[in-house]
């Protein structure tokens, strides 16, 4: 049984929590102390060191699960619980029930059968949850897997989803790295309030970043105006720097705990590593298990980036023009079943049987088809370090190929295609890192941008090591009969032992490999058009499609595409080379 | 068998009203949510034979109307399943119709308007369909490439209704009347599927369907154990991905354990 390799992931309850609150939510186990399990909105926290809720933590991830289901963490609710311990779980109590008999139809029944959840809803709105708990009414006392309610946690969450967008892309990209701050603790009231004015800035009116904060946080703008305007608030008096810093060290809590998916110890153990030849032009021989690629997640240290703008949904022009790949009508004589009978093949049944023959099988229909549309691609885009420069109007390569691999993925997910995607870097020949993108059995879901928002553009560049990868998941895992490789990037390869002469070899020898095991490949490259002639050289002028803007592939894509395809196919029963990969 | 359909809505109303009034009908609605069991049910009660067709890519218009085949030596004529039905005056299920190819399905064109007609060329024949005569398609919005969707002049046609998972209560009598289980396992079992539709940004295939949760009552019923049950017929078949499944496999162990 695996239970004990499973139980390594408390995320493994991660559908569970996210079924029951109707999107997205993580679990981790909590980083603050406490025995009550919480939410941010995004995640449930649990209490690692209560074992009765770490043995069976179902309950309480249900319960908290239900409470962002049913809207409770509503920042508008949480700003009134600020600091009112009391007053949260009376509300915790009131909003459990009422979100029991809202969602019933989805929750375990093991769960709505519990004792302390079998008093009628009270409310019928948070609102009235809210009010009710104000009253003097006495309530009973939540039990413990009903856990807490964390109000600042749950406005935090509230700016980074409003918030991102409102700020403008020069404070996106300002220097919010993270760092450790004071713990946010909901019971004492004293610093909670002290929390709150880190965030108002006298100094700084129509500041979007502090207004943003000042509304999201409820800190009203009318108070914080009059303050500054009497001149006797308590920040007024404060020297600038001193309020800046407090202002920036607001900020950082807000942007420090995001949630981040990092991978566990058991995934890191578990990455594949694959062993590939290398090709040395001036022995004129293959340097066997010279590469050794590792497969590995996605993951960054700073932190997902803000992808959300590049990753745009495709054109439709460039669905149309992919649309036709790979797909003919042709008419196919001497079926065993069709639509009209084959008068050749007919005749030559009839001269047979009339001879006292009996022909091996009654081939003779015709029938027209669609060739089947079996096409897999497998899309390998450049994230070494190089790509990471700005171009003319302040967009890197890096951006701008991630934008194009997410369209043609998108698209040609869509379209019914079998696509694996994947990011590449190395540093030197022990250390080739493929980063999944997108498995090629995975659906097209949020996972991908996700995913690309946790690439980071450093390394170099070993581009024979990506493109053999790339051939044996084509050939070896995905099996479809019609294979393209799709590779972006922004120029010849460059890597420690790997320049010049060797590398371009190197990349052609990889190349000659997939097409003799009959996958097309071309080359993309946006933005930089500086090494393009040399990875002419290398993939055939017609195979690499080299544009400054995105908007261009779309016209040209498929010209290119369809090139490369038919070459492919027209030595698609040539013998395969055995240089493809090893597992290690 | 006797097939008892439960009705979430006006379906089977109209589906009669339509037939009374000779409309084709175009059944929308996801994987195993009851679309076949429907037109069974209907064609039972109203007392015509079905003629189903499963559509595929290389279904050609052979296949539908019929064709020449080899017997000894001569060709002979063999009707194909429409029409059979248009001759037996029949209903003609054509299901997931979009799987066909469009020049398959223009055969159906003079059939589903007011002309009620079979054209067969091979034959030089033209056969008028008799009132009895229904044409119902059916597809499924959500399961299709965006290429291949039903052209605008082939939905026109049609009488289209539009079906989804039941709500919670029916799947329960569906559930207690299909596998014959106890209302509290019947809730059990809708309540994780339920849950399970939800997860809509997983890049799970379709949610799982009415079908899904009869499986699974059925293997209960054999003995197979609930949580297993339920993993196996409602969330395996969702996924490959292992980490996807071990996070079904703890729902399945959450809905119907007994803890």
């Amino acid at each position: 049984m695996t239970a004990a390799a499973a139980g390594a992931g408390i995320n493994r309850y991660g559908f569970l929590a996210s079924a029951i609150a109707g999107r997205r939510v993580t679990v981790q186990w909590a980083t603050r102390s406490g025995a009550l399990a919480y939410s941010d909105g995004q995640s449930i926290f649990l209490p690692s060191t209560d074992l009765a809720t770490a043995s069976h933590p179902w309950a309480a991830i249900t319960a908290q699960a239900a409470l962002i289901g049913a809207g409770s963490l509503h920042a508008s609710m949480l700003r009134q619980l600020v600091g009112r311990p009391n007053l949260a779980r009376r509300y915790l109590y009131l909003e459990m029930l009422r979100a029991t008999r809202l969602l019933a139809d989805r929750l375990p029944w093991a769960f709505t059968e519990r004792l302390e959840l079998q008093a009628p809803a009270r409310t019928a709105a948070v609102q009235g949850s809210l009010d009710l708990a104000l009253s003097s009414e006495s309530l009973p006392e939540p039990p413990d897997y009903f856990g807490r309610i964390v109000p600042l946690l749950g406005m935090r969450t509230a700016f980074s989803e409003q918030g991102w967008a409102a700020l403008s892309r020069q404070q996106q990209r300002g220097q919010m790295k993270t760092t450790a701050v004071p713990d946010l603790e909901d019971g004492d009231e004293g610093e909670s309030s002290q929390i709150l004015r880190l965030f108002q800035n006298p100094f700084a009116t129509g500041n979007p970043l502090s207004d943003l904060l000042n509304s999201i946080l409820g800190a009203g703008v009318s108070k914080r105006r009059s303050e500054a305007s009497a001149g006797d608030g308590g920040g007024a008096e404060l020297p600038v720097g001193r309020v800046e810093h407090a202002l920036k060290r607001g900020v950082h809590a807000v942007l420090s705990k995001l949630p981040l998916d990092l991978p566990g110890p058991d995934e890191v153990a578990a990455n594949p590593s694959f062993s590939y030849p290398e090709w040395d032009v001036h022995a004129n021989a293959y340097r066997r298990d010279w590469v050794l690629v590792e497969e590995t997640e996605a993951w960054r240290e700073d932190g997902p980036q803000a992808v959300g703008q590049l990753l745009k949904t495709a054109p439709v022009e460039l669905r149309r023009q992919l649309s036709g790949l790979g797909v003919d009508q042709e008419l196919h004589r001497r079926q065993s079943d069709g639509s009209d009978l084959d008068l050749g093949a007919l005749i030559e049944c009839a001269i047979e049987l009339r001879a006292g023959h009996s022909p091996p099988a009654l081939t003779v229909y015709r029938t027209s088809r669609r060739t089947r549309r079996d096409l897999a691609i497998t899309i390998i885009v450049d994230i070494s370090g190089s790509t990471a420069e700005e171009l003319r109007g302040g967009e890197s390569t890096f951006t701008k190929q991630l934008t194009v691999a997410y369209q043609l993925g998108q698209v040609l997910d869509s379209l019914g295609d079998t696509v694996a995607m994947f990011g590449f870097h190395s540093w030197g020949r022990k250390r080739v890192r493929v980063v999944r993108i997108k498995g090629h059995a995975e659906r097209w879901s949020l996972r991908v941008a996700e995913r690309m928002a946790l690439l980071e553009p450093v390394g170099y560049t070993r581009i024979g090591a990506a493109i053999r990868h790339g051939t044996h998941l084509l050939n070896d895992t995905m099996r479809l009969p019609n294979r393209l490789l799709v590779l972006i990037t922004d120029g010849i390869a460059y890597d420690q032992d790997y320049e010049l002469r060797y590398a371009a070899a190197d990349a052609g020898r990889a190349l000659a490999e997939a097409r003799n095991a009959g996958a097309a490949c071309v080359c993309l490259c946006v933005g930089s058009a500086s090494d393009t002639g040399k990875l002419a050289e290398v993939f055939g002028a017609a195979n690499i499609l080299a544009v400054d803007e995105i908007g261009q592939v779309t016209g040209r894509i498929r010209e290119v595409c369809r090139h490369a395809l038919k070459a492919v196919s027209k030595r698609r029963f040539a013998p395969p080379r055995g240089a493809s990969g090893d597992r290690g | 068998m006797k097939t008892d359909y439960i009705a979430s809505g006006a379906e089977k109303l109209v589906f009669k009203a339509a037939w009374d009034n000779q409309l084709p009908v175009l059944l929308k609605g996801p994987t195993g949510c009851g679309k076949t069991r429907l037109v069974q049910t209907m064609a039972d009660e109203l007392g015509r034979p079905l003629f189903t067709v499963a559509c595929h890519e290389d279904l050609t218009a052979g296949d539908l109307v019929g064709r020449f085949l080899l017997r000894g030596g001569e060709t002979v004529w063999e009707d194909g399943p429409l029409t059979r039905a248009v001759r037996q005056g029949g209903i003609c299920y054509l299901d997931e119709i979009v799987e066909a190819r469009a020049d398959t399905t223009v055969v159906i064109h003079p059939l589903a308007d007011h002309r009620r007609e079979l054209n067969i060329e091979r034959l030089g024949e033209s056969l008028t369909a008799p009132p009895e005569f229904m044409l119902v398609l059916s597809y499924n919005p959500g399961y299709q490439s965006v290429l291949k969707d039903l052209k605008p002049s082939t939905r026109q046609r049609m009488v289209a209704i539009e079906l989804d998972y039941p709500s919670a209560e029916i799947e329960e009598r569906i559930l207690m009347q299909e596998a014959r289980v106890e209302r509290e396992l019947a809730t059990r079992l809708v309540r994780l599927g339920q849950a399970i539709r939800g997860l809509k940004e997983e890049g799970l295939a379709e949610g799982a369907s009415t079908r899904t949760l009869i499986s699974t009552a059925r293997l209960i019923k054999s003995g197979v154990a609930p949580a297993v049950a339920a993993h196996v017929a409602m969330a395996a078949p969702l996924t490959d991905d292992p980490a996807t499944a071990q996070k079904l496999r703890e729902m399945a162990r959450v809905y119907m354990g007994d803890r």
